[in-house]
């Protein structure tokens, strides 16, 4: 009887083996790269433009009417991207519907963010610098100790590995002064020097509300920002920029993006939703672009099989909408013969750069080799035990494979 | 007949077990050297910053990664070659105990042994770590090497099994699946990446049963 069990957990661990291990393989021979476009947006011709690279020098520059450009035409479609090389080629005008054209004006007038499924949750050890917002010097400052923040805030210092009561207790005071409720949810912030100015962190609270803490010439700052607690955050971004439109991003739980603007941190809602619905912003599954350019705003949400980018002018109004899309991945010839052949995959790796054990159920094609897995076994071998048949029911192909290579005794 | 077995499985692995208990001394002692180098060529703070962003201590503690695998094993190679050179185990089975009861318990007892030097290993990286970090480092640390000692265990049992095998084709085939387990539990680039550790220590759980298996197999002497 044990020795029944043992086998059939003999016949667990090459399925475990097989299923983490074959799928890739197939995937590794049979995978062919497909092009996809690049999707961008010309304000000169207002209309949604794209390219395709086939490799080897041949690249096709399109705009979605059909008509093709040459390099050169569509790099002057583009000003706001490719202004370093159409000055160099002269082709920059001085103006476009009003707005300066030259690469000063506008790089100090561009900006970019984006969230990646990595960048929202990701390893770390919740330690973090605290800067000094106002340094004597023309840049910032690495300080010399670290801080963390849980049921209260604690300065460390490295040298002796112990917590710096003076410091800490000031800034606790300060925090609590501010209406801080301890314990800290999230703690967001930019703990880099390379950066022009520093807004230090901006940490939640118990009760959700959000507070921006900073060190101004060595005393704790800490203002509470007044964004609706109720908008159930998720993950909050800061990326300090010398345009000072917007300290950070935000995402939250319900796939909503919001700005904090320096308008005494009133959020603004950035757009995440489709007119076809099936693209709407999915954090775990799709990336985020928010391009900010002198004349316009682009957004861009892209996943498995699509592209899609939406075009707001500078007072947050909606201008246009496109999606470009390809075969998603699952539909792929490959992949679905993959489907056909292992009815699921074991993998241990998620986007968010964390391990864990993840089966992927590949319904229904998958019981086409459950069904074929069953006929070869009825086929190949005699007298086998019910339990046989039950395991390649389950478990298709690999099951068929450990139960033929592991003979039962009897 | 426990403890008769108990003593038998102390007699051969009792210098393995001094051996790498010294080994993980000289480790800690070797890690703590190089921890406290870094620490004053960096400065504490920027060594600091490495061990926080940079996973640096990761690299400080590499022997807790091979400890525990070489120690299972070098335990499971001293337990179970002898008793399968000249077929010395069916002379056990001629023992007043049940083969099931005599495999479980000479796996069952190597592993007490496995474990102790485990945890003596987690103790000692606790007391190293703790001199120099602050808990968050410790904590993630720490998380760290349980994949490692899991793997380490899975090393034992799967060595264990393999050796109680008596047909080199089914052999190979066991040393193929067990690489392909093992390499789970060592994919870690940094600190603390494993989430929901249930189902790995689950797999390694079950281990231990399938040298019964293997014995069987043994004992009817099929090939």
């Amino acid at each position: 009887m044990l020795n029944k069990l043992s086998r059939y957990i003999i016949i667990l661990l090459i399925i475990l083996v097989a299923a983490s291990y074959l799928p890739n393989f197939y995937s590794m021979l049979f995978d062919k790269k497909l092009n996809t476009p690049r999707l961008d947006y010309s304000a000169v011709i207002d209309e949604f433009v794209y390219t395709r690279n086939y490799g080897m020098g041949q690249i096709d520059y399109m705009d979605i009417q059909g008509n093709s450009y040459s390099e050169r035409d569509f790099f002057a479609l583009l000003p706001f991207m490719y202004y370093a090389t159409l000055e160099k080629w002269q082709q920059l005008p001085p103006t476009l519907k009003g707005v300066e054209l030259n690469s000063k004006s506008i790089r100090e007038n561009s900006q970019f963010f984006r969230i990646r499924a990595q960048d929202i949750e990701f390893p770390e050890v919740p330690l973090y610098l605290m800067f000094e917002a106002e340094p004597d010097y023309a840049q910032l400052i690495i300080p010399e100790d670290v801080f963390r923040i849980g049921n209260t805030i604690e300065f460390i210092d490295p040298v002796s590995n112990s917590v710096i009561e003076e410091k800490s207790q000031r800034f606790r005071q300060a925090m609590l002064d501010a209406g801080f409720t301890f314990p800290a949810r999230i703690v967001a912030g930019n703990p880099t020097n390379r950066k022009p100015f520093d807004e230090g962190y901006f940490i939640s609270d118990a009760n959700n509300e959000v507070f921006q803490l900073q060190m101004i010439k060595d005393k704790p700052v800490c203002i509470k920002t007044g964004i609706d607690p109720d908008l159930n955050i998720r993950q909050i971004f800061i990326s300090e920029n010398m345009r000072k439109e917007f300290y950070g991003w935000f995402i939250t739980w319900d796939n909503r993006v919001f700005q904090i603007t320096y308008d005494n941190y009133k959020v603004r809602e950035l757009p995440t939703k489709t007119k076809e619905g099936i693209y709407d912003y999915d954090a775990d599954k799709m990336l985020y672009r928010f391009y900010t350019y002198p004349i316009n705003k682009h957004i861009y949400i892209s996943g498995d099989g699509f592209m899609k980018m939406i075009v707001i002018d500078n007072d947050f109004q909606p201008v246009a909408e496109h999606v470009e899309t390809w075969k998603p991945y699952n539909k792929r010839t490959a992949s679905v013969i993959r489907q056909c052949i292992f009815p699921f995959k074991i993998s241990t790796a998620t986007p968010q750069k964390f391990i864990k054990l993840q089966i992927e159920y590949f319904w229904w094609k998958g019981l086409i080799s459950v069904a074929l897995s069953l006929l070869a076994l009825a086929l190949f071998s005699r007298k086998r035990p019910l339990l046989d048949y039950l395991v390649v029911l389950l478990t298709g192909v690999y099951g068929l494979i450990a139960v033929l290579l592991i003979k039962p005794e009897d | 007949m426990l403890k008769a077995i108990l003593y038998k499985e102390w007699i051969k692995l009792r210098w393995a077990v001094i051996v790498i208990a010294g080994l993980t001394i000289l480790s800690l002692a070797y890690s703590i050297g190089m921890i406290n180098y870094y620490i004053e060529f960096q400065g504490a703070f920027q060594n600091w910053m490495y061990v926080i962003g940079k996973s640096l201590l990761l690299k400080n503690i590499v022997f807790v990664k091979f400890l525990p695998l070489i120690t299972g094993l070098v335990f499971a190679l001293l337990q179970f070659v002898p008793e399968m050179s000249r077929n010395r185990m069916r002379l056990s089975y001629h023992l007043p105990i049940s083969e099931k009861k005599l495999l479980l318990s000479s796996v069952g007892i190597g592993y007490m042994f496995l474990l102790a030097e485990i945890i003596f290993l987690f103790l000692g990286l606790w007391l190293v770590v703790s001199i120099n970090y602050p808990a968050e480092v410790v904590q993630k640390a720490l998380l760290s090497t349980i994949p490692w000692f899991l793997g380490g265990s899975a090393v034992y049992f799967l060595t264990a099994f393999i050796i109680l095998e008596p047909s080199w084709i089914y052999r190979i085939i066991y040393g193929v699946v067990s690489y392909g387990i093992v390499t789970m539990y060592y994919e870690a680039s940094t600190y603390d990446q494993y989430r929901s550790l249930w189902a790995f220590i689950l797999i390694v759980a079950l281990m231990p049963l399938t040298i019964l298996f293997a014995g069987h197999r043994f004992r009817r002497g099929t090939k």
